[in-house]
């Protein structure tokens, strides 16, 4: 009877023994495999597994939201932003995506447009960390004074160590090495035996100038993963000599503005 | 059937979540999961040029990029005035076309004085302001028109205004000088000068890549003969060397035997109505055999010595083109025949 077409039974008795393949696990899996890459910094990877897991559900926002994410955190905010529009399209006015943008935006230079889609995103339905994140790195593209509060609020709504380190990582995209400092501490708190952590920690009080604090996270990171070539390389940048890179480094620093 | 987007259960077969408008069958639809990259160069590029740059590129890229049919805050690039891009090549033009005619008037004839005043003093300093003045109406003209965007803030249209400005500075009025600087150059004399020059006047010549092209009859401009000897300069012996560049007429071919005599010119035994540009400096008598390779021109607006046998003969490399008229200033204008 065509009125009972659309309605849905349990599995089959006969199927019940046998082992079968789960697409949701498989999609599961590929997620928390993007997040581990993305807690150990490995963005390309996070970013492959991000694809993988579209590959499965194309209606997982979280995966597009996290392509946006690494696309941002690798360097390609224009490609981040056009990525941004698309899944925009297929999931409109999505509190998470509109956040992205932003963030896309305000990396690539346009403050004024990713203002307004910041407060799109803030009106969505919902409330996340990442929102209060990319609120927060606007403010700071844009020079204003509320950040901190924007970074502090994004951890309040999540204890989790990545935001933490996310807003780190912000501040250091702005050159505010000392406020990253103070973030990226709170990081390695949250995560002592994390070493991406102590990584972007030693980064950003190398950047503050703290030699010492900075060759210490560098080693703790070192420590807990002894193949860790950037931070190996940015201890040898760290206890180098004169050379021309580091006269360059000092030179810029001169006329950066210290914040 | 519930959203992915905003978890609203619509009622089995909805395409889209009545809510949110979110696709319901992005399941079987076929979409793009590979995001854009940028290419290694790309990103070095961007590593290396300077934020400003970076932001301009991308605007400009967003602008001539379409947006996305449904995507409800994308730019449009409709609003834009790309009709207007091609028509900020004349100063108030594009005003004009967007209906702002006194803006565009004011914009146009003053620039058009200035590319008159800087074309009349080609070559000398005032020139040199007209046409930074003409420039700066051009750039201003560019600056208006994109600050009519309103749609965007003020950071985005200084920034697409100067770019746009620079770019058409750079692009136009560089190839347009480069271009006539190798077609029509100037010469300024600055402290020396014999009549019919003057201190101060500018030559305007055309450079001749193959001076062999250079016939008797014509003007040309020269690197004279360099004079060395001592002088004595307020009781002090010096030696003095001179050069310089002159102009005057090309009066004889190589191998030509020339003869000056009571202001009568003969080559090669017959009567030639050649004359030098000032024949009041010329000696009583000059009689010369031209040598090969070299052009009989006497030096008479050379203030530093008399036209001579050896003075007068000007290798063919040292012409450097031919002379077309004094530009500058107005009231001595005089086309050189």
């Amino acid at each position: 009877m065509a009125r009972f077409e659309h309605l849905e039974f349990g599995p089959d008795a006969n199927d019940r023994d046998q082992p079968k393949l789960k697409p949701e696990d498989d999609e599961r899996t590929a997620m928390a495999d993007a997040d581990d890459c993305r807690r150990r910094g490995q963005y390309e990877s996070a970013l492959r597994f991000y694809s993988r897991a579209l590959e499965y559900d194309k209606s997982l926002v979280l995966s597009w939201v996290g392509q946006v994410q690494m696309l941002v955190q690798l360097g390609e905010a224009p490609e981040a932003e056009l990525w941004a529009r698309k899944a925009l399209e297929l999931f409109p006015g999505n509190g998470e995506l509109l956040a992205a943008r932003a963030q896309a935006l305000c990396r690539v230079g346009d403050a004024a447009q990713a203002g307004a889609v910041c407060d799109g995103a803030m009106a969505a339905a919902g409330r996340s960390a990442f929102r209060w994140q990319a609120r927060g790195e606007w403010m700071l593209a844009c020079r204003q004074k509320m950040d901190e509060h924007c970074f502090a609020k994004a951890q309040e709504l999540d204890r989790d160590w990545l935001v933490a380190l996310e807003s780190a990582l912000i501040y250091l995209h702005y050159h505010f090495p000392s406020r990253a400092v103070v973030r990226a501490r709170l990081a390695t708190e949250l995560a002592p035996n994390q070493y991406y952590p102590w990584f972007v920690r030693g980064k950003a009080e190398a950047e503050l100038g703290l030699r010492q604090p900075a060759t210490d996270s560098f080693d703790h990171c070192l420590q807990l993963c002894p193949r860790h070539v950037e931070a190996e390389e940015q201890k040898q940048l760290l206890n180098a000599g004169w050379s021309a890179g580091g006269m360059w480094r000092a030179c810029r620093n001169v006329f950066r503005r210290r914040r | 059937m519930q959203c992915a987007n905003c978890e609203f259960q619509n009622m089995p077969g909805n395409v889209r979540c009545i809510r949110c408008g979110a696709s319901l069958t992005l399941g079987s639809a076929d979409i793009a999961i590979a995001p854009p990259r940028a290419s290694a160069r790309a990103k070095r590029l961007r590593q290396w040029s300077p934020r400003f740059l970076r932001q301009v590129g991308s605007r400009l890229g967003r602008i001539t990029r379409p947006a996305f049919a449904d995507s409800a805050d994308s730019p449009r690039t409709s609003e834009l005035p790309t009709n207007c891009l091609l028509r900020s090549i004349v100063p108030g033009w594009a005003q004009a076309y967007l209906g702002r005619t006194t803006t565009g008037r004011q914009f146009f004839w003053s620039w058009l004085g200035l590319v008159l005043a800087s074309a009349a003093c080609y070559g000398s300093q005032i020139g040199a302001i007209f046409v930074g003045a003409m420039l700066s109406v051009h750039f201003g003209s560019m600056i208006d028109l994109f600050w009519r965007l309103q749609r965007y803030g003020g950071q985005v249209r200084r920034t697409i205004g100067t770019a746009a400005g620079c770019t058409l500075v750079l692009a136009m009025y560089w190839m347009i000088g480069s271009g006539l600087h190798r077609t029509i150059d100037t010469r300024q004399w600055i402290e020396m000068a014999a009549a019919p020059f003057a201190p101060g006047d500018v030559l305007v010549f055309r450079p001749t890549p193959a001076a062999s092209a250079v016939h008797p009859g014509e003007v040309v401009l020269f690197r004279g003969q360099t004079w060395t000897g001592n002088a004595q300069v307020l009781g002090w012996h010096v030696l003095r060397r001179i050069n310089g560049e002159w102009v005057d007429r090309v009066i004889a071919g190589p191998g030509s035997h020339v003869l000056w005599e009571k202001g009568e010119l003969w080559v090669d035994g017959r009567p030639s109505d050649l004359r030098p540009l000032n024949p009041a400096r010329m000696p009583e008598r000059l009689e010369m055999d031209v040598p090969p390779g070299s052009l009989a021109i006497f030096p008479t607006t050379d203030p530093n010595y008399l036209p001579d046998a050896v003075t007068s003969a000007i290798a063919r490399g040292r012409i450097i083109g031919r002379a077309i008229m004094r530009n500058y200033p107005p009231w001595r204008f005089w086309v050189i025949r």
